[in-house]
């Protein structure tokens, strides 16, 4: 929380600034009642006008004074909490964007969004109450107390034992409370946990018919979760009401024994209200106290994800400076071998192969055999743990990143759009692309028939994630995305599974045109879609169990045959 | 003071307004059917409380008034002046009784709304759920897992929380406002000039103040949709960023966003700080009215129950 809070120091003056305003508002706070008293004894019973008048005008200015010094405190405030919800936001998405693949699995995409949205929201929230709380409420409380005692000391008694039993039964509630916020937070992520197995295992769930298992483990989540978020606000419940249950007693007593001192004449009637109102004022404080308690942890478990993110430095430098144009259009895999980090097992071992200009060589394999791992080594998203890669003849090390992707034109798995119009989306590739381009792209990718469909056609605005295209449409936008940027190299991660194989077959006898003098990289689950390739990469636990053409793979290896056995008919393979 | 704290406003909220507000709020209202009677007992109990909340200063009102008169009339020499403890005495008594039954059926309130407020979040869980495993794939295709994770569980966590505070809040609000209207015209014609003096007043500062708070609050909603919005998207899309060299333009656009946030944060957080202030300014203001208008009369006594 401290190192977070570093971050205030550009606002250092301002925090000063609020500091002594609060101060200063507390002060014309805490006079207000004794002015009053001063009011009511000497003015009101006495009928001494002129001195209502009199006393009347100080109580204005000094509660001028007060709201005054209270507007500015807000307004500063207000200026040093967001001006620092602002900066820390701004550092983590510029630190998260630094950030490799490997860092994005290592703590989660979804958490990663949580820590840079609400995570710092949740800071900024309690800075601000804590620069308008954290002054106020020792000063009301000690300013409260004393000035309370000097005007009746043994009416004080009262507050004296009222206090500690507002502070136990607060911290009494806290304690039972906060331990069940933390089994919430944990049983919460238990469901996360059981949701999130069920949606990336979703085809394995249903081709073995797991349905119903699933549906168990998930409702005992579930209601595990209610169960403790229900036994969590009923302990909560008891806050409120036993805060002013307190409160309210302990003016009761006031009045009952304060009554008693008026009626000895040891004490004024002006002087008993001064003393309701203190009353009130120190017990607010002490809630106020006792809310700091509870928000600054819950600030500090924020503040801790925040810093965790800011420590985390990528794995791997971005310290290249060659240029990547020696021998376009060629990939090289010279010994590559990679391990997931923490992973016993390598992921890829010893890859080598070398492809040229126009050369298509595909990678085929069973789920978990490295393809999608091999093509994310290319454009550094990890970094290979041993052995070299080269892009048009450069060593991707010797190079900046920027400058190796910029030969690259990417089609991931997943069809990731961004919210703007389809133009925007292709633009994505090369950003000052004439129509003319966006065109030639879009009709390579078997894009054009549905744009021109669309309302708007190009400038047919994408919901977030796409949510308004289909699975096929998404695809080939995003292959259009990479086209137009005619790099030497195109990667295509398994980019045409939620195409027809009609449109599938047209794409690729477009693309063939269009990738003359690039290499390209192909993962499939097809065979079909591999058939025609200069080169295939048979991949098994990331190994290289096969490599040649369709012919030759069929004629001689095992693994290969097996799959195109599966998928195509006799006279197919023939 | 204020029984409610300082305001609160809920900017933890990445709110992005529902589409089809109507639709929601009725399939909302679908869940919470088979609980109303449940739902009703909290409301009762939330009135009940409320009411004994109200009725409360107006009773320590009584007490002090008659405390006043007792002290008033001793001081004044009047013969058989002096404090009369026994209807002190019992008038405490009432009110003492009186919060005692607030605190408790504000407990009670709470207590069985967080029952009916986390059983239906259990029932919108099991249903999305179902409803998943209803799903076509391409379904899960077409999007990040992340997107369908954080409906599952944050923005269902979301209605639970906002179920359990909000919704009885918005009835114990009605409520205090309707019993204050009443209180008011069971008060004194001097009070009643205090009403018709602060009231305008009040109006005539804090409205202004409200309707730029409305503004600027809503914009700031409004900023930390987009903001978070950039944010998933950028996250989820990390990958694409990179591989096309994105880098500096989407920092440019949190950038922007990221201003406009901060400004209208700024601005909803110091408008929401300086209503409170003012209040109490024109409280006070009010005070001096009655003390100089009532002047040697005994009615100020009465005001410190405000």
């Amino acid at each position: 929380m401290i190192k977070i809070l570093k971050n205030l120091s550009p606002y250092k003056w301002i925090v000063l600034g609020v500091v002594a305003l609060v101060f200063a508002q507390s002060m014309a706070e805490l006079f207000l009642p004794t002015l009053m008293a001063d009011i009511i004894d000497n003015g009101v019973v006495q009928g001494n006008i002129p001195y209502i008048w009199r006393i009347g005008g100080w109580m204005l200015l000094v509660s001028a004074i007060g709201a005054i010094a209270a507007v500015f405190a807000s307004y500063y405030s207000a200026k040093a909490a967001m001006g620092l919800g602002r900066d820390l936001r701004q550092k983590v998405f510029k630190h998260v964007g630094q950030f490799s693949l490997q860092e994005f699995d290592e703590v989660g995409t979804a958490s990663l969004i949580t820590r840079t949205t609400n995570d710092i929201t949740q800071v900024q929230q309690v800075v601000i109450m804590m620069l308008r709380m954290v002054i106020s409420a020792p000063v009301m409380l000690v300013g409260g107390l004393i000035l309370a005692i000097s005007k009746d000391a043994r009416l004080s008694l009262v507050i004296i034992g009222a206090m500690p039993i507002l502070a136990v039964s607060i911290l009494l509630i806290l304690k039972y409370g906060m331990p069940l916020f933390q089994q919430v937070q944990k049983q919460l992520d238990g469901l996360n946990l059981v949701v999130r197995e069920n949606l990336t295992g979703i085809r394995v769930i249903r081709a073995f018919n797991r349905e119903t298992e699933e549906k168990a483990r998930m409702q005992k989540a579930n209601r595990e979760l209610a169960d403790v978020s229900i036994k969590v606000n009923k302990v909560m419940a008891f806050l409120m009401p036993v805060m002013m249950l307190v409160m309210n007693m302990t003016v009761v007593a006031v009045i009952w024994f304060g009554g008693i001192r008026i009626s000895n004449g040891a004490m004024q009637i002006g002087d008993l209200m001064a003393f309701i109102q203190y009353v009130m004022m120190i017990m607010f404080a002490l809630v106020m106290a006792s809310f700091m308690f509870v928000m600054i942890p819950r600030a500090a478990v924020s503040a801790k994800r925040i810093n965790e993110v800011l420590e985390m430095q990528p794995a791997f430098k971005d310290d290249g400076t060659e240029k990547a144009d020696r021998e376009r259009g060629t990939l090289e895999f010279e010994d590559v071998t990679f391990y997931y980090p923490g992973a016993s097992e390598p992921a890829l071992s010893h890859i080598s192969f070398t492809a040229k200009p126009g050369e298509i060589t595909a990678l085929i394999g069973g789920t978990g055999s490295g393809k999608s791992t091999l093509v994310n080594l290319v454009p550094r998203f990890y970094e290979a743990t041993s052995g070299t890669i080269r892009v048009n003849g450069v060593d991707i090390r010797e190079a900046s990143q920027q400058e190796i992707r910029s030969k690259i034109g990417f089609v991931p798995q997943k069809s990731i759009l961004f919210t703007g119009t389809i133009a925007d989306n292709i633009r994505f590739g090369k950003q000052e692309a004439s129509q003319a381009e966006l065109d030639q792209a879009a009709s390579v990718a078997q894009a054009q028939e549905f744009i021109n469909r669309m309302e708007g056609s190009y400038a047919a605005q994408i919901e977030q994630g796409g949510s308004n295209l289909s699975g096929g449409q998404k695809q080939r936008l995003s292959i259009a995305r990479a086209l137009i940027r005619k790099p030497d190299l195109y990667i295509f991660d398994d980019s045409f599974s939620a195409l027809d194989y009609k449109t599938d077959a047209k794409l690729r006898k477009a693309l063939k045109n269009e990738t003359k003098n690039a290499t390209v990289l192909l993962v499939a689950q097809r065979v079909s879609t591999v058939v025609d390739a200069d080169r295939i990469l048979v991949l098994e636990k990331g190994r290289v169990v096969g490599m040649g053409t369709h012919d030759e793979l069929l004629e001689s290896n095992e693994v290969y045959r097996e799959i195109a056995l599966s998928q195509l008919s006799e006279e197919e393979i023939a | 003071m204020s029984q409610m704290g300082p305001p609160r406003p809920g900017a933890s909220m990445p709110a992005e307004k529902a589409k089809d507000f109507k639709g929601t709020f009725r399939r909302l209202v679908s869940y919470l059917k088979p609980r109303w009677k449940k739902l009703a007992a909290v409301f009762a109990v939330a009135i009940l409380s409320t009411v004994f909340a109200i009725v409360g200063p107006k009773i320590m009102g009584m007490a002090i008034t008659e405390l006043f008169e007792g002290a008033y009339g001793q001081l004044q020499g009047v013969p058989g002046g002096g404090i009369d403890f026994g209807v002190i005495g019992q008038i405490l008594a009432v009110l003492a009784g009186l919060y005692v039954f607030s605190s408790l059926f504000s407990y009670l309130q709470q207590y069985m709304m967080s029952t009916v407020a986390q059983d239906t979040v259990y029932d919108l869980r099991q249903d999305v759920n179902k409803k998943l495993e209803k799903l076509p794939l391409e379904y899960f295709d077409g999007r990040p897992n992340g997107e369908t994770l954080s409906r599952m569980t944050n923005d269902i966590d979301t209605i639970g929380s906002t179920l359990q505070q909000s919704l009885t809040q918005f009835i114990t609000s009605i409520v205090t406002l309707v019993g204050i209207l009443v209180m008011m015209l069971t008060i004194s014609p001097l009070l009643t000039l205090i009403a018709v003096v602060s009231l305008p007043l009040s109006l005539f500062v804090i409205g202004p103040i409200l309707k730029r708070s409305q503004k600027y609050f809503s914009s700031q909603q409004k900023n930390l949709g987009r903001l978070n919005g950039h944010v998933e998207e950028m996250y989820t899309g990390h990958q694409v960023v990179k591989a096309f060299g994105h880098e500096a333009k989407s920092n440019e656009q949190f950038d922007a966003v990221n201003e406009e946030l901060y400004n209208a944060g700024r601005k909803a957080q110091f408008i929401s700080g300086i209503i409170m202030p003012m209040m109490s300014l024109i409280g006070n203001l009010s005070y001096v009215l009655i003390s100089i208008v009532g002047g040697g009369a005994r009615y100020p006594a009465r005001h410190f129950n405000r």
